[in-house]
């Protein structure tokens, strides 16, 4: 038996050298796409980019600073696929998709659908479900370009920690290649994507609306910008999708209303007109504890939707001194902040009616009212839900435990 | 083979194990394509009714003791039915062994080693399941009941870190497709409880077999329902009917921060260990049947052949999707043949046999 | 017998000239002969048999025996150099030469016994071949003419080495004692430990002359009886020239020779033979071998170090859990690296991912072949600095390790990440004090480095499955060699890895069916319940 068993292994071994596997990739052979970005292509149909790191300058022994952390490679191809191996041919080492962070399309691109780019990536194994997925407003190419990382000598962690910001900023939201891509499939909800810009970090600051903290330029003069040399990528909200294709935008506060009612919104901070003087901010920090409770009914083809949301407030700066520990300021700066909150919801509302898709995912809320699938699958979410009547109502509870209850006037007046 | 005897907690879980490989590889997206929403509600429906045959079945089984179901074939209609019926399953377990290895192989491959060749998997696998053989049947099911508490540690981890994509409307509408073809055309879907018909086959090693065989029920569609349940509440309905290996898709989507990400490598590692569980129970059981129908005296010395036929027969099927087809068939068509209808017209005949014989004594 | 007669008789003046006998006749120099009533005829034999006097350490004094004044003539025959001659001197020589009255009436023998020699160990032998064993062991041998016995009195002093500290299991807490190459002594240092009427030490001589003494110990009321049953007959089934050591012994017991993990476990501490005798366990020891067996091992006995007795709970607990993780890395992880490396990549973190990358880039090797050059560095490293002389030991670790080192990595052949794994790796298998598993580690790292290679985490589940079947199926004297765990039993929760403090300690192992199932009552601490009476 043992005998056996010996032979078995030594012609087993035998087998498999003979059979030659060699899948093995030697770690030092591949370059690592970071980011990728795909605009419309001039002679054929794509123009992809790839970030690809170089290993050795962000973490060889004795680079110094000042070394290139990343290079950029663009090539023209018809598809994703062709682009790689397109890519391949360019460079020595072999393109590997695994640390991909983010994937770039341009809003021109996006405009026209992402149909059949994005189903690349989905079934590319090598790629991270959890790559973001970005619509860039200049081209992706000259978003790529602007990534210098400022307080980071690895390209992929900032790029990593940018994508991450919208879990504190509340201006932009997170969006994974994999939900995008099930939003896609799905009947009734719609995929959302990060909308970004490079920001120019030029004395033309003026031009910029000053309200928003994480914002950078209005969208008026965004398509003729130009990239300036030391400008950073920035996100400055949603691109909306209706499929495959990119129908709007939803810039800075316009966003807060989608993570409100997707429940995805962490503590962020909001601005709000002093209960005093209109004038001046008052800045609260408001965040949801429990899910909106949201209700959908059909009449007569006429979605009728109830949305009841509970948002949390901290208080943090206020305008002009005022004493909290009154119940009718309290009141009044509830009844401020709930005023703002009603006006933003329902402007994001009919936005999305505007742009004729439910990106927050009305639609699910049908699915429970029916038994099967055929009788669900009589309705079309999508005609309908543009003729759609929302009542909203928003409570405002004042966090007790504010810090700043008591303002006093120090100024002399 | 010793005189030891297995312990329910080793039954339980290789059963498991057993049961979970046919989940890893197509059951989740058949159950999705054939009826919608409703897959968790269809395999809690399953469950109920093969527990409730299995009641059945342990009812009938009561006076054979200490027998499996070549000895009460025996009883029904002497040697020949045996020989006949056992030479039948060993072809369907071989077949099953098969395409669960071809079908595993090409995911594998499809996730691991994109440059290699089926055959350079295959090879591995038939490897292993040969080692497998050696070792016996106490050492696949001892290794089941490393493995099955790891698998759960897993499935913790993946219920931890995706809990946050868990979404209960994916669960509605609840029938789905439609009552009918949930009820009805669901039910030819119970051969995803195969594994369970193993333990008519080692019924005498078994300590104890009632308790065994009903926490297997039990354990096994727990296995079913909850993975079932993770697939269908995270992927939406009409995505999971692409996905081929759904499981190891939704590893794919594991995060812990930005530091743990794509832990899909070290979860494959289980997958791979409960495929080759499968094989070399296959296999093991196979050689119980070789040597008691035909009173081998050293069936060990068949594994080198039966391995190299499998993994040969392995190559000769041509690709994914006509052994897709075929196990389709082997699940959808055959297998509540092999596992209600056939044990149970076996058991009832022995009943009545016996009974009878009773009869004539008294 | 017949043909004794036809020697000549003994002429005490030409003994000392007798050449080595011509052998004339194969049966009369047959080992297994009865020893005769010529002491001429006698002595011829033994000095043929212990081929005197070319064998310059074999001694034999002639004098006459005097009882009630009548002379015998008589012979001494000894080995020199393992005997203590002051006491053949004082207490045999002397003690034969003066006259004894014999005032019983008793026969010459008895008399001899009774009254003449002074010696606390004295027997009687009839057979030749026997005799010369007994010699051979340090007991010199009286041959008294006229009698057909020889007296063999025991006169052993060996040359040993006195008790020291145990130097290969170290321990902070706990008796130092360390088992010498003295079969008695180290029978003495058990039952020191051990003082109970009931533990047994059974004596099988092993070797087809039956020269090495080797002792069974057990608790005859706490050992499996078909445990003693088996380690007995194991050994006295077994026939091979000789054995000097326990490790060889050990070789011709086992259960499995080409299993990588070890079956039996060796211990040069007398209190962890002692503990386990009282757990059930049966302990052989061999003369002139340091070391003591303890069968049946299971595999988590392999990682206990003395200490775990000795230390508090919490610290033991700690220790323990160490101890598995550095098991775990010791035999994986050289494997897991090159299988994530090489196959996985995208699991890595990308900061790691490049950092690995970046210190890759210069070195030409694949990676295969750079891990296996430093394992294999390692390995020398390692089996040249146990093999040098204690002097030199550490100037070449430092050499070795430090140097080679750093030399290594800044001339590119292996990368710094490397070295790092592999100098994890070699100080987690220290971590398992045990030496043969520690070697075990040693060569399953290499199976999992070319299966990782192979295949990537495909290959290691093989290795991983094959392996926990082996494990699985083993069994050591009958016991399963995964025993707590594997099949689970109560004693799971009383030893090894869920440790609990002594007090709870109550019952023996199951697996080894023991006699005698607990170890104490439930209530151990009877101070805990009396504290409020009193």
């Amino acid at each position: 038996m043992a005998k056996i068993v010996r032979t078995l292994i030594i012609a087993c071994c035998l087998i498999y050298l003979l059979a030659g596997c060699y899948d093995p990739r030697e770690l030092d052979d591949l370059a690592y796409v970071i980011a990728i970005g795909i605009d419309k292509g001039d002679e054929k149909d794509l123009k992809v980019t790839f970030q690809i790191a170089i290993p050795v300058n962000i973490s060889g022994e004795g680079s110094s600073t000042g070394q290139e952390t990343s290079t950029l490679l663009t090539v023209d191809s018809n598809s994703v696929y062709g682009a790689v191996s397109q890519a391949n041919t360019e460079i020595s080492k072999e393109i590997n998709l695994s640390q991909n962070k983010m994937i770039v399309f341009s809003e021109e691109l996006a405009k026209e659908g992402l149909e059949g780019y994005i189903n690349p990536f989905v079934t590319n194994k090598e790629i991270r479900p959890r790559t973001s997925i970005v619509i860039c407003k200049s081209t992706a190419k000259e978003f790529l370009t602007t990534i210098t990382p400022i307080l980071e000598p690895n390209p992929a962690r900032y790029l990593d920690l940018m994508l991450s910001s919208h879990s504190y900023s509340g201006f932009n939201v997170g969006t994974e290649l994999v939900d995008f891509y099930w939003n896609v499939q799905s009947k009734y909800t719609q995929p959302i994507a990060i909308l970004a810009k490079p920001k120019e970090n030029s004395k033309k600051q003026d031009s910029s609306s000053g309200n928003s903290g994480g914002g950078g330029g209005g969208p008026a003069d965004a398509e003729e910008s130009t990239v300036a040399e030391n400008s950073t990528p920035v996100f400055i909200g949603i691109a909306a999708f209706s499929g495959t294709t990119m129908v709007g935008e939803l810039l800075d506060e316009e966003v807060i209303p989608h993570l409100i009612l997707t429940n995805t919104l962490s503590p962020a901070n909001f601005e709000v007109p002093d209960i005093n003087d209109e004038t001046k901010t008052t800045t609260v920090t408001i965040s949801q504890k429990k899910r909106p409770q949201i209700e959908l009914t059909l009449e007569n083809d006429i979605p009728k939707i109830k949305i009841v949301s509970n948002v949390y407030a901290q208080l943090l700066t206020t305008g002009t001194p005022a004493n909290f520990f009154e119940a009718e300021t309290r009141y009044k700066l509830a009844k401020e902040i709930e005023e703002k909150l009603k006006t933003l919801i329902n402007d994001y509302l009919e936005k999305t009616k505007e742009f004729k898709t439910d990106i927050t995912g009305f639609g699910k809320l049908l699915k429970p009212q029916y038994w099967t699938i055929e009788e669900l699958e009589k309705i079309d979410w999508h005609e309908i839900y543009p003729n759609a009547e929302f009542d909203i109502t928003v409570n405002v509870n004042l966090d007790a435990s504010q810090i700043v209850s008591y303002t006093e006037e120090t100024e002399a007046k | 083979m010793g005189r030891e005897h297995l312990s329910t907690w080793e039954v339980v879980c290789t059963l498991s194990l057993i049961t979970l490989t046919p989940v890893l590889i197509s059951f989740p997206q058949y159950s999705s394509r054939e009826f919608g929403n409703a897959a968790v509600l269809h395999s809690v429906y399953l469950a109920i009714v093969v527990f409730i045959f299995y009641l059945i079945i342990l009812k009938l089984y009561e006076p054979f003791a200490g027998k499996d179901i070549m000895d009460i074939a025996e009883i029904v209609g002497g040697k020949p039915l045996k020989i006949i019926m056992s030479i039948a399953v060993i072809l369907y377990t071989f077949a099953m062994m098969i395409f669960t290895m071809q079908e595993f192989g090409e995911d594998i491959k499809d996730v691991m080693f994109n440059h290699s060749t089926n055959a350079e998997i295959n090879i591995l696998f038939t490897i292993g399941m040969a080692f497998l053989g050696y070792f016996g049947i106490r050492g696949v099911f001892r290794l089941g009941t490393y493995l099955f508490p790891a698998i759960v540690i897993g499935f913790g981890l993946m219920f931890y870190s995706l809990s946050s994509k868990i979404d209960f409307i994916n669960l509605t509408p609840v029938l789905g497709t439609g009552a009918s073809t949930v009820f009805l055309k669901g039910l030819t879907q119970v051969g995803i409880y195969n594994s369970l018909s193993i333990m008519l086959v080692i019924a005498p090693l078994a300590k104890h077999f009632k308790k065994a065989t009903l926490f297997s029920v039990l354990s096994t569609s727990l296995v079913i329902i909850l993975s079932l349940f993770l697939l269908a509440t995270i992927i939406p309905y009409p995505s999971l009917n692409q996905k081929n290996f759904a499981i190891f898709e939704l590893t794919r989507y594991i995060g812990f921060g930005r530091f743990f990400q794509r832990l899909d490598a070290v979860f494959t590692f289980f997958w791979i260990m409960t495929c080759f569980v499968f094989l070399g129970v296959l296999l093991i059981v196979n050689f119980i049947m070789l040597k008691k129908a035909f009173n081998l005296k050293y069936p060990g010395r068949l594994i080198p052949c039966v391995s190299l036929i499998i993994f040969t027969s392995c190559n000769l099927v041509p690709s994914n999707a006509v052994s897709s087809i075929a196990r389709d068939f082997m699940y959808v068509s055959l297998s509540p043949y092999s596992l209600f209808l056939y044990p149970l017209i076996l058991l009832l005949l022995a009943r009545l046999k016996v009974s009878g014989r009773k009869k004539q004594d008294g | 017998m017949k043909n004794i007669f036809k020697f000549t008789p003994p002429n005490p003046t030409n003994v000392f000239k007798i050449k080595r006998p011509k052998l004339q006749r194969e049966d009369l120099f047959d080992k297994s002969a009865n020893i005769t009533k010529s002491l001429e005829d006698n002595l011829k034999r033994m000095q043929y048999f212990l081929h005197y006097p070319d064998n310059s350490d074999v001694k034999i004094r002639t004098f006459d025996t005097r009882i009630d004044n009548e002379n015998y003539p008589s012979a001494l025959i000894f080995y020199d150099g393992l005997v203590d001659s002051d006491l053949i001197n004082n207490y045999i020589l002397r003690q034969l030469m003066k006259n004894t009255e014999n005032t019983s009436g008793s026969d010459l023998k008895e008399c001899i016994l009774d009254n003449v020699l002074a010696q606390n160990q004295v027997e009687t032998e009839e057979v030749f071949d026997k005799t010369i064993d007994k010699t051979l062991i340090g007991n010199c041998v009286l041959f008294i003419d006229t009698l057909d016995v020889a007296f063999i009195c025991d006169t052993k002093k060996l040359p040993v080495r006195s008790i020291s500290k145990s130097e290969n299991e170290m321990s902070t807490r706990g008796p130092c004692e360390s088992f010498v190459e003295s079969l008695r002594q180290n029978t003495g240092l058990v039952r020191k430990y051990v003082k109970d009427e009931n533990l047994i030490f059974e004596d099988i001589p092993i070797g087809r002359n039956a020269q090495t003494a080797c002792s069974i110990a057990y608790i005859s009321n706490i050992a499996n009886d078909s445990i003693v049953g088996e380690v007995k007959r194991r050994i006295s089934s077994i026939d091979v020239d000789y054995i000097l050591d326990v490790g060889q012994l050990e070789q011709l017991i086992e259960d499995k020779t080409y299993m990588t993990s070890p079956l039996i476990l060796s211990t040069e501490r007398p209190d962890k033979v002692a503990e386990h005798l009282f757990e059930g366990r049966v302990a052989i020891l061999l003369a002139g071998s340091p070391n003591a067996l303890i069968v049946p091992a299971v595999l988590v006995d392999f990682m206990h170090t003395a200490e775990d007795a000795y230390t508090r709970f919490p610290y033991s607990i700690l220790l323990r859990f160490f101890r598995f993780p550095a098991a775990l890395i010791s035999v994986l992880l050289p494997g897991i690296y090159i299988a994530i490396v090489t196959f996985h990549q995208e699991m890595l973190p990308t900061d790691l991912l490049f950092s690995i990358a970046a210190t890759r880039e210069k070195v030409p090797f694949p990676l295969l072949v750079e891990l296996l050059i430093m394992e294999m560095a390692f390995e020398i490293i390692r089996e040249a600095s146990l093999r040098t002389p204690t002097p030199m030991g550490p100037t070449l670790g430092i050499v070795g390790t430090l140097i080679l080192g750093q030399a290594i990595v800044s001339a590119n052949v292996v990368s710094p990440i490397l070295v790092i794994i592999v100098a994890l790796t070699g100080i987690s298998s220290f971590a398992v004090a045990n030496f043969s598993l520690n070697l075990t580690f040693r060569i399953l790292r290499f199976v999992y480095i070319f299966l990782g290679a192979i295949a990537g985490f495909f290959g290691i589940s093989i290795g991983l499955l094959v392996h926990a079947c082996v494990l699985s199926t083993a069994t050591s004297f009958g016991v399963p060699y995964l025993s707590p765990y594997m099949p689970l039993s109560s004693s799971f929760f009383s030893t090894d890895l869920s440790n609990v403090p002594i007090w709870k300690q109550e019952e023996r192992p199951t697996f080894l069916k023991p006699k005698k199932e607990r170890r104490q009552p439930r209530i151990a601490r009877k101070w805990v319940i009396n504290r409020r009476q009193s």
